[in-house]
């Protein structure tokens, strides 16, 4: 699927490519799951407070912390907030930070990070 | 503007104050070219907003490729002369040619093949080929064809992108880029292996060169799950895997806007494209409506021919979801490569293929489908008259058979020819670049006007070179 080479000879320079079979087994292959469930485990140990496990998730993932609007998109995911109803639209009540969200939820955020182009792609 | 820290110090130069800097960037964008630098009349073909330049013939190709070098001499082209040279060394009156094997005075062997006439037209077909003999009134032979790729690796690449040197990209992606999709859920362009993995020269036979890396072919696995993990996971609603994708792209979209690469808007789309065929393609490649009637047309039923029926089979059911371009490798890994031992080689794979190509012609044309496909098989090069370790034939760039069917091609006759022994072609010679040429016209497309600007360079399909054939599209 990712062109892993013929291990009998030689392959100086391994092939790249980019399809949508290589995306349906990111996204809904098992591996990838059972890494994001690890690292949400992991999360939801080591932080409880929903905006702490953000901030933790992307320090993990992506070796940096989320700008104020990437938390803000990761905080509406995880209580389960459509995209397009985002905070600065008011509508009564922002995302409640305060909730505390199921592990499976957070796995579902690690796996969309483990998904991302920031962290499969070198810069 | 922000200083972001992605940007480079070229990116900043060019980008500040959308300056000369700026006005330099959208020049270095592919499409933004001014027509006027090219040839009077060239129509640049506009990404997102393809069109043939004239009636198309076929909508779709699918493409038989009988990868390693299939014997023209013991299928489509008999050569009855043969015998009066057999085991002597070529003689003198034949221009001599460099053999990838280097066997120089191995003596000339004749077919072993059966030949009949078939069909109204009277096509010669040996006896390896019963089924695809039925529809010998379908198939225009072409008897001429060259090309320069004269090992596996150069002449695999030269049949898919023009050229033996590696980069181009592949026909498939050029027609992805002219003609788009006709099905937002489906890939345009499709690939599949009897021996997944193994093909010659791997993923860049079907790789998108300089393009944007979305023209690329998509591989598909044989066997009972061409496509894995169409499902979401368990338990996860639609409206989850929205969610979810939807918080992906926006990430991406965010992560790619600081960088310009077509591998990362790739990336976004081939979610966009995965989540799409998970509504679409799981009914597609789903073999289970097809009629037992059906599945022993394409030799479904039969161990040898079960493998290639699949594919064809498969191929047929992607036609009529409009996807553009089909690829189907036999005998992926150069099993096609009779150095030695031709007969059982050729044997075995003519009877893992014929039945299954025969299905496939038989079946596109009972749904009506045949008229709109262009089919075409062959592969990278024919073999010598010529033996080679005794009892095979090494690699023949100079002359070789390849046919074509469908695309309201006439059929039950031959275009061009082969000298006595069939070493090298003579009349209406057709290299690569004449024949991608041809299968581009079929398609409806110039193949000089189809044009991708790369780095301020104008780059076509056929590398300015070559011509339709109007023997082989003559109706």
């Amino acid at each position: 699927m990712f062109d892993v080479p013929d291990g009998s000879s030689s392959t100086p320079l391994r092939n790249v490519t980019t399809t949508p079979t290589q995306s349906l087994l990111m996204i809904n292959g098992p591996w990838m799951l059972q890494r994001a469930k690890t690292l949400a485990t992991r999360i939801g140990r080591e932080a409880t407070d929903p905006a702490e496990q953000i901030r933790l998730a992307y320090r993990l993932v992506f070796s940096r912390v989320p700008t104020a609007e990437e938390e803000a998109d990761a905080a509406a995911y995880l209580t389960g907030k459509t995209l397009t109803r985002s905070a600065s639209e008011g509508n009564g009540d922002p995302p409640s930070l305060a909730l505390r969200v199921s592990i499976e939820r957070l796995a579902d955020l690690c796996h969309v990070l483990l998904n991302s182009n920031e962290f499969v792609y070198v810069d | 503007m922000s200083i972001s820290p992605h940007v480079s110090r070229r990116d900043m130069l060019l980008s500040a104050g959308m300056g000369f800097g700026g006005l330099a960037l959208a020049n270095l964008l592919p499409d933004t070219l001014p027509a006027a630098d090219l040839a009077p009349g060239t129509r640049l073909l506009v990404p997102g907003k393809p069109q043939p330049h004239h009636a198309p013939r076929a909508k779709s190709v699918i493409f038989l490729f009988m990868e390693g070098g299939p014997s023209h001499l013991d299928s489509f082209d008999p050569k009855p002369d043969l015998g009066k040279f057999a085991g002597k060394p070529l003689p003198p009156t034949f221009k001599p040619v460099v053999l990838a094997m280097g066997e120089n005075d191995a003596p000339i062997m004749p077919s072993k093949r059966k030949w009949q006439q078939h069909g109204q037209g009277g096509l010669w077909i040996s006896d390896w080929l019963p089924h695809t003999a039925q529809c010998a009134d379908d198939l225009c032979v072409i008897r001429s064809c060259w090309t320069n790729g004269l090992n596996h690796s150069g002449g695999v690449c030269q049949m898919n992108t023009g050229t033996p040197i590696a980069g181009r990209p592949s026909l498939g992606a050029w027609v992805s880029y002219g003609l788009g999709t006709e099905n937002e859920n489906l890939p345009a362009f499709v690939v599949m292996e009897d021996n997944p993995g193994l093909v010659v020269n791997g993923p860049r036979n079907w790789s998108a060169g300089f393009m944007p890396a979305g023209y690329q072919g998509t591989a598909l696995l044989p066997g009972d799950e061409p496509i894995k993990f169409l499902a979401s996971p368990k338990g996860t609603t639609a409206e989850e895997q929205r969610q979810k994708l939807d918080l992906l792209a926006k990430i991406n979209r965010r992560h790619a806007a600081e960088r310009d690469s077509s591998e990362l808007e790739a990336r976004i789309a081939s979610y966009e494209l995965a989540f799409r065929m998970q509504a679409e393609a799981p009914e597609a490649v789903d073999l289970s409506d097809e009629s037992a009637e059906t599945l022993a047309l394409y030799g479904m039923d039969k161990k040898e021919t079960q493998g290639y029926g699949r594919m064809c089979l498969m191929a047929r059911r992607l036609v009529e979801r409009g996807v553009r371009f089909i690829q189907l490798y036999s005998g992926s890994g150069s099993k096609w490569d009779a150095h030695s031992g031709l007969e059982k080689n050729h044997g075995d794979r003519f009877g893992e293929t014929d039945q299954p190509i025969a299905g496939l012609l038989k079946d596109l044309k009972r749904r009506g489908l045949l008229n709109d496909t262009l089919v075409i098989w062959g592969g990278e090069f024919g073999r010598t008259p010529m033996s080679e370790k005794g009892d095979g034939r090494d690699h023949n760039p100079y002359g070789f058979t390849m046919w074509v069917a469908g695309a309201g091609i006439r059929g039950g006759r031959t275009v061009g020819t082969t000298d006595e022994i069939g070493l090298h072609a003579v009349e209406d010679r057709l290299h690569v670049h004449d024949l991608h040429a041809t299968f581009l016209h079929l398609m409806g497309v110039d193949h000089m006007q189809m044009v991708y600007m790369n780095k301020g360079r104008p780059e076509r399909a056929t590398l300015n070179e070559g011509h339709p054939s109007e023997k082989v599209i003559d109706t």
